[in-house]
């Protein structure tokens, strides 16, 4: 099956936390808690002689090269005509994935209405960009990728090309595996990771709502491929999604709900067709309908900064002209993020709360930074322009980020990382998490 | 992974090498579409002739909530038994079982559904919801009320459908397979068609059938990537500790499934490797506990968690028995029900106390149990 089922070296012997240091060395270095060989042991058992639960039963991907599917009843085997249409459906898409060569060689006749893997009508576009018609897609369809277990990778960039040859980019969108420890790059921000948390969770993004592991705002949208469909990330993995960038929205401009609704359609008809390619039933519905109102940015209340209850923020965050942009309903992640009228975010608090999201923040949680260390399983890394912390809640991993724009006052970076940590551990019942920082 | 600058490069000598790993899409030969319309139609002929018209009359199983030639596979022996619901006597089951462990494809196993009432007796009715939601079973998709895990499932029906004492009806998926039925999904998919037949034969179907479409968001941890350990703090839970030797604890394997504001489960297993049974067999439960707060599968348990405080000083209501503890309390607005259903663990009241103020803190209500209002 898959690598995650296979059983693993144990090189970590701590007891009690599932929070600690990742050995550089390797993907097989996973520390973990229990029983050394004996653990891993049951692991090979379960992997090999059991109908195993939930997390591995149907979860390999039919299209990943290499590895058949394993056989197992179908349901499809059980039910009736009502399934048959979806049949026709599967088999309507491998036929057009094979005409796909003459389509790719412009023997085309008819419209291609859709772009970006086959998925997207372009009428899709239009509360972003005029005339989606007129617009060239440049594609690397979805592929699995050798560069880390299980991965998938594909690219479409919508553009468009004026008289002189120049372009303009409508839409890029993505499909990857948002990793936690991209290697190399020492002391960068977790790699691409940081960037994409920066791009991709900031306070003007909406969770897509219900159990999705996803977000859009009127900018950028991304969503995760579901568990049922490729397994559920395994520690120290992120997960993979399609994320899509749109036009960028003029600076201080309120997000405006119609092109957010488009860029989280957008992002669901794409995941949609990724999962349907990897032979993976159910189809995301449409969620624009039931987002939440975009977030709008607006004074804290008193003694509530980034509307936390309790929390002081030292007194250069808190003049009259300041406004806190921050994530309208529960979801993945609530980010806050602090502008001065209408300027880009200059400060940042955000809680990463869905675990698989925040084993992101992983490499720069245990490696990087100075050393914060905390009252209960808890591990966080400091710099002069950002803190970050993660605890083990009911939920899993939770990661607590203090992030300004530049580094001018790393003393506010110390004042405020405690104190968010305790207000918003109360929040998500993390327990007691006081926090030791390392000396300045 | 190329990074965003490959691919969002300008102007025409980039475009150039771009084109060597970009396809740059245009149109679609009129003759793809033209062969997908003749697959429709071809598969749905070959569909229809398969079903209909084939050698072999259409096996049905489950009240024909599920019929195809080959039912469970085209290869092996199947056999099944089937008792169908009537609006006379709304209870039915049926056992689909498929051995062709010598065959080609390996299958092996049982499938087996149960429509009706949940068990009247409240010890019985714990243990029999005990074993759906445990260890690994998540919220149904789609919003319908139930859950569901890849072996099994149970899906509360609409109060149309309860019984005349007002139990509500249920039913339930239960399979012991090998390979898999395929995964959390498939199962549910196998369960809801079960659950629109049965209220069919039943006669309380109304309105639209119900329906799976979406995927399953979640899944729960791997219980082998050691998220959870037994002793302090067991499945994250603060002051949930299970008392024991590190060997003895060693033995026991945690499983946290859902986490959710609807749905979240503790349970702790002994597995079959250490109490000497089947490899494929479930673990012997030490203790399961859970958060429910789907309001039909609250009403599978409201009678139960009675009408006066379980105890001295506790909020709500609730029932405490040797075999489990329930009990229900307003939380956020919210109905909710807790339980812990015994195993072979005798810790009980303490796991509750520490499960029940845990839970009410990350769900933002007041503690069930007495003497916790000042953390």
């Amino acid at each position: 099956m898959t690598d995650e089922r296979q059983p693993r070296a144990d090189s970590g012997t701590e007891s009690g936390s599932g929070l600690r240091p990742r050995d550089g060395a390797g993907d097989g270095d996973r520390a973990r808690d229990g029983a050394g060989d004996r653990a891993g042991d049951r692991a090979g058992e379960r992997a090999g002689e059991r109908a195993g639960p939930g997390t591995d039963a149907g979860s390999v991907p039919a299209a990943s090269a290499g590895s058949p599917p394993r056989r197992r009843w179908h349901p499809r085997r059980l039910l009736r005509g009502r399934l048959r249409p979806v049949l026709a459906a599967a088999l309507a898409g491998a036929l057009l994935g094979g005409t796909a060569v003459a389509w790719q060689a412009e023997a085309g006749v008819f419209a291609a209405d859709e772009v970006c893997w086959g998925a997207l009508d372009r009428d899709a576009l239009s509360p972003l960009v005029d005339d989606p018609g007129a617009l060239d897609a440049a594609e690397l369809p979805p592929v699995s990728t050798t560069s880390y277990p299980g991965g998938l990778e594909g690219t479409c960039r919508l553009s468009r090309t004026d008289g002189s040859g120049s372009t303009g980019t409508a839409l890029t969108a993505r499909l990857h595996k948002l990793s936690g420890n991209p290697g190399g790059s020492a002391g960068e921000w977790s790699g691409t990771a940081g960037e994409w948390a920066d791009r991709f969770l900031g306070g003007r993004m909406s969770p897509l709502g219900g159990d999705m592991l996803g977000m859009a705002s009127d900018e950028r949208a991304w969503l995760a491929i579901p568990d049922s469909c490729k397994g559920r990330p395994a520690e120290y993995e992120g997960p993979t999604v399609v994320d899509v960038a749109g036009p960028p929205a003029e600076e201080g401009a309120e997000v405006a709900a119609a092109e957010r609704n488009a860029l989280a359609r957008i992002v669901v008809e794409l995941v949609n067709s990724v999962s349907a390619d990897l032979g993976c039933d159910g189809a995301v519905a449409d969620p624009a309908d039931g987002m939440a109102r975009p977030p709008r940015p607006a004074p804290d209340e008193p003694g509530a900064f980034c509307g936390i209850d309790g929390l002081r923020a030292p007194a250069r965050w808190r003049d009259d002209r300041w406004r806190s942009l921050v994530t309208p309903v529960t979801g993945p992640v609530r980010t806050c993020d602090r502008q001065y009228g209408t300027s880009a975010p200059l400060l940042r608090l955000m809680t990463v709360e869905d675990p698989r999201l925040a084993q992101v923040f992983i490499d720069e949680l245990l490696r990087r930074g100075d050393r914060v260390r905390g009252a209960a399983h808890g591990y966080g890394s400091l710099r002069a322009d950002r803190g970050l912390y993660g605890a083990r809640c009911q939920t899993g991993l939770v990661v607590f980020v203090v992030q300004a724009r530049d580094s001018d006052h790393p003393e506010d970076i110390r004042t405020l990382l405690p104190q968010y940590v305790a207000a918003e551990s109360e929040r998500l019942a993390c327990g007691d998490q006081r926090l030791t920082l390392p000396d300045p | 992974m190329p990074d965003e600058a490959d691919v969002a490069g300008e102007g025409g000598s980039r475009r150039e090498r771009l084109g060597r790993v970009l396809r740059t899409r245009r149109r679609l030969v009129a003759g793809g579409a033209a062969a997908v319309v003749l697959a429709g139609v071809l598969t749905g002929g070959l569909g229809a002739w398969a079903a209909d018209a084939g050698p072999f009359a259409p096996d049905r199983f489950c009240w024909g909530a599920w019929q195809e030639p080959g039912v469970l596979g085209d290869e092996g022996r199947r056999t099944g038994t089937d008792d169908a619901p009537t609006p006379g006597r709304p209870h039915g089951s049926c056992e689909v079982t498929l051995d062709d462990s010598r065959g080609p494809s390996g299958y092996r196993g049982t499938v087996r559904v149960a429509y009706g009432p949940a068990p009247k007796d409240p010890a019985e009715r714990m243990s029999w919801l005990g074993g759906f939601l445990f260890p690994d079973s998540v919220p149904l998709p789609d919003g319908l009320p139930g859950v569901v895990s890849a072996g099994g499932g149970l899906l509360v029906l609409p109060e149309r459908c309860a019984a005349a004492d007002g139990r509500p009806a249920t039913v339930a998926l239960d399979a012991d397979a090998q390979p898999s039925l395929g995964g959390v999904r498939e199962t549910a998919v196998l369960l809801v068609a079960a659950a629109n037949r049965g209220m069919e034969l039943a006669g309380c179907a109304a309105g639209k059938p119900l329906r799976v479409t979406s995927p399953v968001f979640t899944l729960p941890e791997d219980p082998d990537d050691g998220l959870v350990t037994a002793g302090r703090d067991t499945c994250r839970v603060r002051g949930l500790d299970v008392e024991g030797t590190e060997e003895q604890l060693e033995d026991l394997q945690p499983q946290v499934s859902a986490v959710t504001r609807e749905l979240q489960t503790c349970s702790v297993s002994v597995p079959p490797w250490v109490s000497g049974g089947e490899l494929d067999e479930e673990g012997e439960l030490s203790f399961g506990l859970a958060m429910i707060a789907e309001p039909r599968l609250v009403s599978l348990v409201a009678d139960v968690a009675g009408e006066a405080p379980p105890d001295e000083g506790w909020r709500g209501t609730g029932d405490f028995t040797a075999d489990y503890l329930a009990a229900r309390a307003e939380c956020a607005g919210r109905s909710t029900v807790f339980v812990l259903v015994q195993g072979t663990d005798d810790g009980g009241p303490e796991h509750f106390v520490a499960f029940t103020d845990a839970v009410t803190q990350r769900l933002g209500c007041a503690p069930l149990a007495p003497g916790r209002s000042g953390r």
